[in-house]
């Protein structure tokens, strides 16, 4: 069974990219245009991770991983952040937030789909020290 | 946030008209000389995304081609490497393609920041009661890109559009988009 990534990003083109560049490499992928539909979806399924945009209306990507890692579901599930925001302040937000890591847009296709590894066990221990 | 600059004379407690007024359009020459840049910087950058775009298209449509005309005469397992090269190329367009996502974000922001300093000088005659810094203060909060922040910043140091645009070069240059961090 494929693991499922939920996107988040406000911007429909680049769901697009993501959701092409996710599904070709075997994941299924659950899209939202916010950090508010993300959270509604969240809240009723689980998935195996999150890929948020930062600015995004209604609610932020790191408002975002906030309330997800106050969910019991997802304590352990990794919450990565895809942003055009590379300052080191807004990093330091996102890890205190709870976010497992950062990736600077435009991203690699190819480390896209690599997610695996980010999936795996010493990654999800690190997202719980947060 | 700390205050964006101490460049602008007299923006804080403007007394004098005369002096007022000639900060205003100091101000104003800056913005639209910021503005200027920021245009010619979406412009470059999605030139140059669009070229590769169409460079990816034309390799993929080249290699279908190839691939229709293998698979007719040879067997599956040879046409993988041409499977890996539309691939290749399909990653490149996707990558590419993310420009767009930058550029509305870019001109979201020139607007804002356009706007910002019109609102606050409705009346012309007015000029003495323009909070230069606070104007500025606002600008720069609206931006999320480093790149539009150094910019700005390059603008407080009166750079003309031409040097802030090779000075962005380098910067972009330095950085290295797309890479996983892991906190």
């Amino acid at each position: 069974m494929s693991k499922r990534i939920l996107a988040v990003d406000d911007s429909a083109s680049m769901r697009h990219m993501v959701g092409v560049t996710l599904r070709a490499a075997g994941y299924e992928v659950i899209e939202a245009s916010d950090g508010h539909e993300a959270l509604e979806y969240a809240r009723l399924h689980t998935v195996d991770l999150v890929l948020a945009d930062v600015n995004m209306p209604r609610m932020d990507g790191i408002t975002l991983v906030a309330q997800l890692r106050a969910l019991p579901s997802y304590h352990l599930t990794p919450l990565l952040l895809l942003t055009t925001e590379s300052s080191p302040q807004s990093k330091l937000q996102g890890k205190q937030a709870g976010a497992t890591g950062w990736m600077v847009k435009p991203f690699h296709p190819e480390l896209l789909a690599t997610l695996e590894r980010v999936l795996s066990g010493p990654v999800r221990a690190a997202a719980r020290g947060n | 946030m700390s205050s964006v600059s101490n460049d602008v004379a007299g923006a804080r407690e403007p007394r004098d008209p005369l002096v007022s007024a000639m900060t205003v359009v100091r101000g104003l020459h800056q913005f639209l000389n910021l503005g200027v840049a920021q245009l010619d910087a979406s412009v470059r950058e999605s030139d140059a995304q669009v070229d590769k775009i169409a460079q990816c298209l034309a390799a993929i449509s080249s290699d279908l081609q190839q691939l229709e005309a293998r698979a007719r005469a040879e067997p599956a397992a040879k046409c993988q490497d041409l499977a890996a090269s539309i691939r290749g190329s399909v990653q490149g367009a996707v990558k590419a393609l993310q420009f767009y996502d930058k550029l509305i974000q870019r001109l979201q922001h020139v607007r804002a920041g356009l706007a910002i300093p019109a609102d606050a000088t409705p009346d012309p005659a007015a000029t003495a009661a323009v909070d230069w810094n606070g104007i500025l203060d606002q600008v720069r909060a609206r931006y999320s890109m480093v790149e539009e922040r150094v910019l700005f910043d390059f603008m407080m140091r009166g750079l003309r559009a031409e040097q802030m645009l090779k000075a962005l070069q380098s910067l972009r240059e330095a950085s290295a988009p797309g890479e996983l961090e892991l906190f």
